[in-house]
């Protein structure tokens, strides 16, 4: 049996111990596989720029990286890796925003408001599109808060129970579920036509 | 009721399907390669993180908001100062000769008061004792201080003229120079003299 096949049978929490303890690069590189497209897909719901999620998911993995050694095996894997993709993806919404307000030609913002506001103008028959439903999602998605928008990500796209959001968020769970709430109540209230 | 409960918990139902079907977004195909790349070459720059330029700050929304009120503010109050009628205030250089000739009308008061509370016996030459009313120390003599200023006007031929009476105003008056008057007088005298005196020898 290769160290490989031997590594990859082992769970993510047995894997960075591995990493941990020995500093077995492989063990790294089968963690990185497993979580790539995961938190792509997470970090992109949130902010809605390809480019930035990339960036921000090698970052996540290069801080994974450097502080394996914070990690603590009390908590799962998972719940600490996606805090650390969260909370860099945060600071780049707010990096985001201070560049939209700051900028003078605020064209792309104007741009999302009137794509989601004419919705209601696209044909009937259209609107049944698998595609352009999965695109009024995604820009209706962006326009929910950032605090509703992570916990609604983490729990309808991301499947995760609530008992993980709220460590992740440092939440309660009570919070969590409100939050999951409020967020789903404004979506479904900006998707309301293409039911 | 618990039909209403189970209503309101799959109220969100069709969002959740219309959430978990929406498209997954996958790593590009070079990620991995990037990533141990830079691990690698220990090119470990965050680029998220990146480091704030000395200007940054001054571009956050709250200083930004700050200057705004400030400008209003400056606006709305500072600019009154301007709009004064130059005609209508007094001149500030006389409040403030008025302000410090109250204040030395008040300390001579004071000091008057004081010396009136203690009187001192001071003996002078000859064993004659004389009642001071103030201290001799930080004190003058009135007549030889006079006869020191009057010899001092004398030398400089001098006088002053114009000065006002008012206690009020520090303003004593013009020094006239007379040197030369009394000079021209003095040739003059000179001159009404000797013709005098030639007309005496002529006769």
């Amino acid at each position: 049996m290769t160290l490989n096949k031997k590594l990859n049978s082992l769970s993510d929490e047995e894997l960075i111990k591995e990493f941990q303890d020995n500093n077995t690069l492989e063990a790294y590189e089968i963690l990185v596989k497993r979580f790539k497209d995961p938190l792509m897909n997470f970090v992109y719901r949130f902010l809605g720029d390809k480019d930035a999620t990339t960036d921000i998911v090698q970052d996540t993995m290069i801080k994974f990286y450097l502080k394996k050694d914070s990690y603590q095996s009390i908590a799962k894997f998972s719940t600490w890796i996606y805090t650390i993709a969260g909370n860099l993806a945060k600071n780049e919404l707010k990096r985001k925003n201070r560049r939209t307000i700051l900028s003078l030609s605020n064209d792309d913002a104007d741009d999302y408001t009137l794509q989601i506001e004419d919705k209601k103008f696209v044909a009937p028959d259209r609107a049944a599109d698998n595609s352009i439903k999965a695109e009024m999602v995604e820009k209706a998605l962006l326009k929910v808060k950032p605090i509703y928008r992570e916990v609604v990500i983490l729990r309808d796209i991301q499947g995760m129970s609530y008992e993980e959001i709220s460590d992740m968020t440092d939440l309660s769970i009570g919070t969590v579920k409100s939050r999951i709430n409020r967020g789903r109540a404004h979506l479904q209230k900006l998707l309301k036509n293409i039911y | 009721m618990k039909e209403e409960k189970f209503t309101a918990d799959n109220e969100f139902n069709e969002l959740k399907n219309l959430l978990k079907s929406l498209p997954k977004v996958d790593a590009p195909d070079n990620f991995e390669f990037n990533l141990m790349t830079k691990i690698q070459n220990n090119n470990f720059e965050v680029k998220s993180e990146k480091k704030k330029s000395w200007l940054s700050w001054s571009l956050t929304p709250a200083v930004a908001f700050a200057t705004t009120v400030f400008v209003v503010l400056f606006f709305l109050f500072g600019g009154e100062e301007s709009y004064n009628n130059p005609w209508e205030t007094p001149p500030q250089l006389m409040e403030q000769n008025v302000a410090d000739a109250q204040v030395l009308n008040s300390k001579t008061e004071k000091v008057e008061v004081k010396k009136k509370q203690n009187p001192k016996r001071l003996t002078v030459r000859n064993g004659i004792q004389k009642d001071y009313p103030f201290d001799k120390g930080s004190s003058i003599n009135f007549d030889e201080y006079l006869q020191s200023e009057a010899g001092r006007a004398g030398s400089n031929n001098a006088q002053l003229a114009g000065g006002v009476s008012s206690n009020d105003s520090p303003f004593d008056g013009f020094f006239l120079r007379q040197r030369k008057i009394a000079e021209r007088n003095d040739s003059l005298r000179r001159e009404e003299d000797s013709l005098k005196q030639q007309n005496v020898n002529n006769k």
